[in-house]
């Protein structure tokens, strides 16, 4: 697995036949940070997964742009990213770009971005695209959702004895299980993720 | 013996309404001087027509967002300590003995009922549960609300339905066991089976810690399977009229009309 962590970063990939990459992408940390990831799948049955998980706390700006370019048939490719907002002024930015060619037949693309607001004044966009070249595919699909941990979920966590930051570490925590979980973390790395998700959390105020 | 005690003084609330950030925020008075006062092992049932302002007492003794306090207070006793609820949080007032069973629970994305309930318990308590008896006790307990095992791996309340929400609020009731319970509705869309599972639940719940019960009602049956002690009505933000069991009879003929003129 490639990773980039915690860093800005512009990366090109080009993979030949039957090449496989996993990517994670992990930005936890507190500068504002601008990851850019190209991928050109060119050999016939290359796969890409690309796993990002980023929190952007109090004016801190997060931007992710993810390019696949199905050249190749038979090529697969998934992307899921999932970030988490917490604070006035936090920002992410999620352009997600899969670009299936006309010799592309028999392509299995999803690309897919979730965002999860912890406060107001939190702003998250995610825009997937999808252009299509050829219809002889196996699937290509997106999906965009931006979810609020609300006031009344808080309070209903709360109303159990479970104060605050607790209870919106948990969410977050099982927020990015999914993520934990589909790219195989191992203990140390979730562990980490888990330290500075609890960090950023903590640090509020 | 000495009982706990949980008093609503004079107690003034209104909603805040700041749906509109840069608007003034909107404030409309919902309750206008309540009083009450419960033991612990009492039952007071409250009973009165839609809109009187029953679930606002509940979520301002309970601490919700969204409800300011205008005047009057909120006193709880336990183990001999008095302390004003008015400016605890939430959990802090959860932690000091308070349970409320909500009207309609949330749901909550991204944790399990299990780790909800594990972790609630673990904040209640002080102390972590025995992890030995833990999964017992929470299985056995969910068995005898007829829930099945597979909801403690579900998100909490994300896709229940009415009745499974009222049962797992129940669950949270056996486990936490506090020292007031406030139950808003549990009633309200129940069939008849599943009203008497989740009475049998409130009665399991309250023999065995010895709360004090406010439960709040619209229907007479449910004071058929937990007696109350003392029935309030409730009518336009304040108790109108306060008696014992045999006034939820009356109003059962009666009706609140009466009262809302
Ligand atoms: N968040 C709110 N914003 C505005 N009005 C509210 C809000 N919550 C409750 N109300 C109003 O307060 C009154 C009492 O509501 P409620 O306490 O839910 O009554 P009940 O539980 O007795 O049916 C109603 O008129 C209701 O419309
Ligand atoms: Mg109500």
């Amino acid at each position: 697995m490639d990773k980039i962590l915690n860093q800005s970063a512009k990366k090109h990939y080009v993979l030949g036949e039957n090449q496989v990459l996993d990517l994670l992408v992990v930005q936890m940390h507190d500068a504002d940070c601008e990851v850019d990831i190209k991928v050109d799948l060119e050999g016939i049955g290359s796969n890409v997964n690309i796993f990002g998980i980023y929190f952007a706390s109090a004016g801190q700006i997060i931007q992710n742009r993810v390019v696949v370019n199905h050249i190749a048939p038979k090529c697969t490719s998934s992307i899921l990213y999932k970030g988490a907002l917490l604070g006035s002024g936090a920002k992410t930015s999620w352009d997600g770009f899969v670009n299936i060619g006309e010799n592309a037949v028999n392509t299995d693309t999803y690309e897919t971005n979730r965002n999860l607001l912890l406060s107001e004044g939190a702003s998250a966009v995610s825009v997937p695209n999808l252009e299509i070249l050829t219809g002889d595919i196996v699937r290509a699909g997106h999906a965009s959702a931006t979810g609020r941990f609300d006031d009344q979920q808080l309070f209903y966590l709360m109303s159990r004895g479970i104060d605050a930051k607790t209870a919106q570490k948990l969410i977050v925590r099982g927020f990015f299980e999914e993520i934990i979980q589909n790219a195989e973390l191992d203990d140390l790395e979730q562990t980490e993720i888990f330290k500075q998700l609890e960090r950023k959390i903590d640090e509020v105020r | 013996m000495k009982y706990d005690k949980l008093e609503v003084v004079d107690l003034c609330v209104c909603v805040v309404n700041n749906k509109h950030a840069n608007d003034q925020a909107q404030e409309k008075e919902i309750l206008k001087g309540v009083n009450l006062e419960i033991n612990s092992d009492e039952v007071h049932a409250i009973m009165g027509p839609n809109g009187s302002g029953k679930s606002t007492l509940a979520a301002s003794i309970a601490g919700a967002p969204g409800y300011k306090v205008t005047s009057g207070d909120i006193i709880l006793t336990v183990d001999g300590k008095t302390q004003s609820l008015v400016d605890l949080t939430a959990d802090e007032r959860a932690r000091a003995g308070i349970f409320l069973a909500q009207q309609s629970p949330t749901a909550v994305d991204g944790i399990t009922l299990s780790n909800f309930l594990r972790t609630a318990k673990t904040a209640i308590d002080g102390v972590a549960p025995n992890i030995r008896t833990w999964i017992k006790e929470l299985y056995d307990t969910m068995e005898l609300l007829k829930m099945d095992k597979s909801f403690a791996s579900r998100p909490l309340n994300v896709g229940f339905s009415g009745g499974e929400k009222k049962r797992a609020e129940i669950l949270q009731l056996e486990i936490l066991r506090p020292k007031f319970a406030i139950l808003d509705e549990t009633d309200s869309g129940l069939d008849v089976d599943a009203l008497k599972t989740v009475c049998d639940g409130i009665n399991r719940a309250k023999t065995d810690a010895k709360f004090g019960a406010l439960l709040i009602t619209h229907y007479t049956h449910i004071l058929d399977y937990i007696k109350p002690d003392f029935v309030h009505v409730f009518a336009n933000g304040e108790i109108v009229q306060s008696g014992d069991s045999t006034l939820a009879k009356k109003l059962e003929t009666s009706g609140y009309e009466q009262y809302t003129k």
